[in-house]
This record gives structure tokens, C-alpha cells and sequence, in this order.
């Protein structure tokens, strides 16, 4: 049974370099180092990332305007332009003193790939227990206690870079929200050339950035405006610096906060240097950011879809509820038209065995 | 940072439904009312927490999410009746933790590939297996919770034997961690495996099989 349920495991969630099994890749085979380039309709390249690109997700620019995969053939990815997003709704009770520097709260990072690094700096793409994106982390951490804003950089290393490392990042994120930060980063870097990555500041090559938004976490409308909100404020005091939003195949933890975002900084081309400038500037927009939306109820424009997922969840959650506690459909049918019948039902009261609960 | 009223309301029902789930659970391997409240209040308020273990490994443990639930499935198997139950129950979580260690192995560390979320995919990997090799409430429980907090001490012995730095994490994750999901799962397939089972076979009432 074991070994039958890794060979499945194995099949169905292998190394991309044996298998692709994404709808639109069929029989196409990837390179574990490799990168995907997402053009629009007319072959111009819009991004190239390390992520694993799947028909279905999503990119929205600088610009505002969304693009839908549509086509994955080999390391090429073709996304339709479906238009621009609809304008995000002005915020009420925007705080007079928004991007004044005062302190508005913390915000706290983390790295589920706390081995990522920068080959020009480092000289390899990943060095276990010290990948030089903490640094980078570290650099976003003191920006933001510059400008008045608690950092609060949890280093927890969690490799080895394999399928455990967003479970057991779960954790450090659990912890996190727990001092009630009005953000949480996930800092990774990007995979590809550096090209694409780099921008020209006042002399200095810096990191771009791309924000990464799952797109199966029920909070997902939610992150996607707050990665807008971010986008606007990190590009109006440096233009271009955050390349646009990707919409993965995925959750990364951000189910857990509506303000939880995964930042790709560079990619292991670029210098740590450059990477450390980058998410600085990115860091110096935050006020600015949190400073509009502090005092907001926080979902954004997702809360009515959070609101169904968990009206869903909790009635699906009840029914379960209602059939272990009454043994059997037939009883759990008989308790909720007794409900209605006589105003009311012992939930988990009877149980067909005699109440001893033996296991 | 003034969450919506509705939106409390429903997080507060889904999370007193998944404990009042957590409840029957506990009340079906023989504890009493109360001692499966006491354990819910233990593991809820014990969330928030840790204690580090230092070393050239760091080990962080959560009371919540892990010595509490070390410790109820520590009480069941000591507790029960059948010498045989004890041993299967305890190979239970030795092949659950293998099973979830390996699949972290196995698979695509890029999240994309999996098409169930980490989160639940360890859990509910962790359950089904506990409760196919366990074969009762309370082996099943031990081995899905037992099975998640081995898989972290194989990590822990990865780490060591491997060299790799790292750090190591029981439990944390709060009500949705791996560790209360496979064990919520594991006991909620023999419940559903039973009663299946009992609508097959037809067994006349009062003479369900109790297993």
C-alpha cells in the first residue's frame, strides 16, 4: 500500500523533468532549472519566472491590464490580453498622515525557500541555512523599521528546498499572524535571466519585483487587491520597480491573511546587492501602502468571496458535524426535521452504541 | 485591523464546528465529555505556545499542536485493551510518518504541481493512511497524529544526518495543522467506513460491529 501510494504520489506530482502533466502541456518536458516565458497574442514577451505557468493563470501588468494563459508549449507560455481590471474603489477614511512615516503597525517576513541565493553574489543559486535571500529580507526588515514601521523578520530557516517547505512555513506564518502584523511577506527570488529583472536607478542596477498571488487560496480576491494596492504605491514612488502580479496554480500559505503576499526579488542572476536595493525601494513604498488601507475592515474586495468560502465551508462543516454526531443519515434526517418540528435538536446527545464511545 | 462582524461571526462557526467535529472525535475513543473539552481548550490555548529546544538543530514545539496531542494518543495507546491494538496502532503512525515524510521527498517542491494544497495534502494523506492500517478509531488517531509528528522526527533526523541546516517544527500550525487534520480525518474514515460497512452487510441493529 505504501509503496502503491508513493508511485501514485510520484505520477501524479513528480519532478517536472519527468512528467508534465499540466492541461496544455501535455507530453511537453520541463527543465528543473529552467524558466517559462509568458508572451501575449503577438509574441511580445510580457515575463519570464521560474514558476510553473498552467493554463489558467493569471498576469496583470504595470498597467492594470490582465492576461489569461491560454497556451503552454514547452517553456513558452501564450496569454490572452482580456483587458483592464476594473478600477480599485477609492478607500474611505484615509488616514491624514498616509506615507508620513508614522508608525502604523508591523509587518512581518519570512522565506519558505530560505535557501534561495544569487549566483554573482554567492556563487550558486542555493546555499542551505544561508541563501542570501534572508539577506534581502533582512534589508526589507530595515527599511521598514526606518521609516516607523516594526519589522518583525522571522530567519526560520525550512529546507531542504523540497514539497515540505510550504508546510512547515505554514508554522512560522501561524506565529507571525499571531503578533497581528498588517502585512505578511513571503521573500523568495525568481528563477531566469536577469535581463528582464533589472532596472537602472539613479545609476545602480536594482531587482525588479513580481508579486505572487495564489490563485486556490479562498482569500485570493483579497491578496489580489492588496498586490494591486502594493503595486500602485511601490510604482508611484519608483516606476516600473514591481513588474506586475502573477496569479499561480497555488496557495502559498496566503489562505491564512488577507494581507499575506509573496514577493519574488530578482532571480539568481541578478547580485544580492542589487536584490537588497530593490526590495529597500520596494520597503519605502509600504507607509505609503499601509497608510491607506489602515483602519480599512481589511478584505478589500474580496470580501464577499471569503464570506462564501466560509459560509460554505461552515455549512458543509455542520452537516459533517451532524452526521457523526447522530450516528446515520437516517437519524441526522430525523434530528433536523425534529429540529424544525419541535424547535429544537441535542446535537451529539444519543448515540446508537450506548454512549460508551468505544474505539 | 477591524475584520467585518459577519465575517467574525462565520470564522467563529466554522471554527466551533470543526471543534465540535474534533469533540465527537475525542468522545469516540472512550474519553468522557468533559476530558475531550478539557483537551480541545488545552490544544486551542496551547496554540499560542512554543518552547524552544537549542541545539545545532533549533526545535521549536507547540503545546498545542504537538505535546498535547503526543499526549492523548500516548494515554490511548497505553490505555488500550488489546495488545494487539497497541501494535497496530503504533505501526500505524510509524507508516503514516514514513508515508508523509517520503511524499515530501517525492513530489515537486513547487507548489503549483500539487493539486492539493500542502496544507491539507499531508493531513489527509496522514488520515487516510492511519485509518487503512490502524483499522480502528484509536489506532487510526495515533497513527494519523502520531504519523504527522514522526514525519517531522524523520525531518529532524534528515537534517542531522544530512548536515543540512534547518530547523524543526512540531506542530504550530494551529486547529488546521497537519497534525489535527489527519487525526480528524483518520477517526472520521473509520466512522464513515463503518457505517458503510453496517449498510452493506445490513447487521441488525444493536449488533454493529464495534471496531
Amino acid at each position: 500500500m505504501t509503496v502503491a501510494l508513493l508511485a501514485f504520489a510520484y505520477y501524479n506530482y513528480g519532478p517536472v523533468w519527468r512528467r508534465a502533466s499540466a492541461p496544455g502541456m501535455e507530453g511537453s518536458l520541463e527543465r528543473s532549472d529552467g524558466y517559462f516565458t509568458v508572451q501575449d497574442e503577438n509574441a511580445r514577451t510580457l515575463f519570464t519566472t521560474g514558476h510553473m505557468v498552467t493554463v489558467g493563470d493569471e498576469f496583470i501588468d504595470e498597467n492594470d491590464v490582465r492576461y489569461i494563459v491560454e497556451r503552454v508549449s514547452g517553456d513558452v507560455a501564450t496569454a490572452r490580453a482580456v483587458g483592464k481590471m476594473e478600477a480599485l474603489p477609492p478607500l474611505p477614511f484615509v488616514s491624514a498622515q498616509a506615507g508620513q512615516g508614522e508608525n502604523t503597525g508591523s509587518v512581518g517576513i519570512y522565506h519558505t525557500h530560505s535557501d534561495e541565493s544569487y549566483e554573482p553574489t554567492e556563487g550558486t543559486s542555493s546555499v542551505e541555512g544561508r541563501g542570501g535571500v534572508l539577506s534581502v529580507g533582512k534589508a526589507m526588515a530595515q527599511t521598514l523599521d526606518e521609516k516607523g514601521i516594526e519589522a518583525i523578520h522571522d530567519d526560520t530557516l525550512h529546507g531542504p528546498h523540497d514539497a515540505g517547505a510550504y508546510d512547515r512555513s505554514r508554522r512560522t506564518a501561524t506565529q507571525l499572524l499571531k503578533q497581528k502584523p498588517l502585512a505578511l511577506f513571503d521573500v523568495h527570488r525568481d528563477a531566469g535571466p536577469a535581463e528582464p529583472y533589472l532596472k537602472d536607478v539613479d545609476g545602480n542596477d536594482v531587482a525588479r519585483c513580481m508579486i505572487v498571488v495564489g490563485r486556490t487560496n479562498p482569500k485570493m480576491s483579497a491578496n489580489l487587491d492588496f498586490a494591486r494596492r502594493m503595486r500602485d504605491a511601490v510604482n508611484a514612488q519608483t516606476p516600473g520597480l514591481v513588474k506586475g502580479i502573477f496569479l499561480g496554480n497555488a496557495d502559498f500559505n496566503q489562505d491564512l491573511y488577507d494581507r499575506a503576499l509573496l514577493l519574488e526579488v530578482g532571480t539568481e542572476k541578478v547580485s544580492r546587492e542589487a536584490a537588497e536595493r530593490g526590495i529597500s525601494l520596494v520597503a519605502a513604498a509600504v507607509p505609503r501602502l499601509l497608510g491607506t488601507t489602515t483602519g480599512q475592515p481589511g478584505l478589500g474586495g474580496g470580501t464577499g468571496k471569503a464570506i462564501g468560502w466560509l459560509l460554505g465551508l461552515a455549512v458543509a462543516g455542520t452537516f459533517v458535524y451532524l452526521w457523526i454526531a447522530t450516528g446515520s443519515w437516517e437519524e441526522m434526517k430525523a434530528k433536523i426535521l425534529g429540529w424544525f418540528g419541535t424547535g429544537g435538536v441535542r446535537i451529539g446527545g444519543r448515540r446508537r452504541d450506548g454512549g460508551s464511545g468505544e474505539a | 485591523m477591524g475584520l467585518p462582524v459577519g465575517t467574525i461571526v462565520l470564522i467563529l462557526v466554522a471554527v466551533l464546528v470543526f471543534f465540535g467535529v474534533l469533540h465527537r472525535v475525542l468522545d469516540r475513543m472512550r474519553l468522557s465529555d468533559r476530558a475531550a473539552l478539557v483537551i480541545i481548550i488545552a490544544m486551542a490555548a496551547g496554540t499560542f505556545l512554543n518552547f524552544g529546544i537549542s541545539g545545532s538543530i533549533p526545535i521549536r514545539v507547540n503545546v498545542g499542536g504537538a505535546l498535547v496531542p503526543l499526549a492523548v494518543i500516548i494515554w490511548l495507546v497505553a490505555t488500550a485493551h488489546e495488545a494487539s491494538e497497541k501494535t497496530r496502532a503504533i505501526l500505524s503512525a510509524i507508516i503514516t510518518g514514513v508515508v508523509v515524510w517520503g511524499l515530501s521527498k517525492v513530489m515537486n517542491p513547487e507548489e503549483q504541481f500539487m493539486r492539493v494544497s500542502p496544507m491539507l495534502l499531508f493531513g489527509v494523506a496522514a488520515g487516510i493512511i492511519a485509518a487503512l492500517s490502524g483499522r480502528s478509531r484509536r489506532a487510526a488517531f495515533v497513527g494519523g497524529v502520531g504519523g504527522i509528528l514522526l514525519s517531522d522526527v524523520f525531518h529532524l533526523i534528515e537534517l542531522t544526518v544530512t548536515g543540512t541546516p534547518g530547523s524543526v517544527f512540531f506542530g504550530g500550525a494551529g486547529a488546521f495543522d497537519a497534525t489535527v487534520i489527519a487525526g480528524v480525518l483518520a477517526v472520521g474514515l473509520m466512522e464513515f467506513v463503518g457505517e458503510a460497512r453496517e449498510h452493506m452487510v445490513k447487521t441488525p441493529k444493536g449488533e454493529r460491529e464495534q471496531d
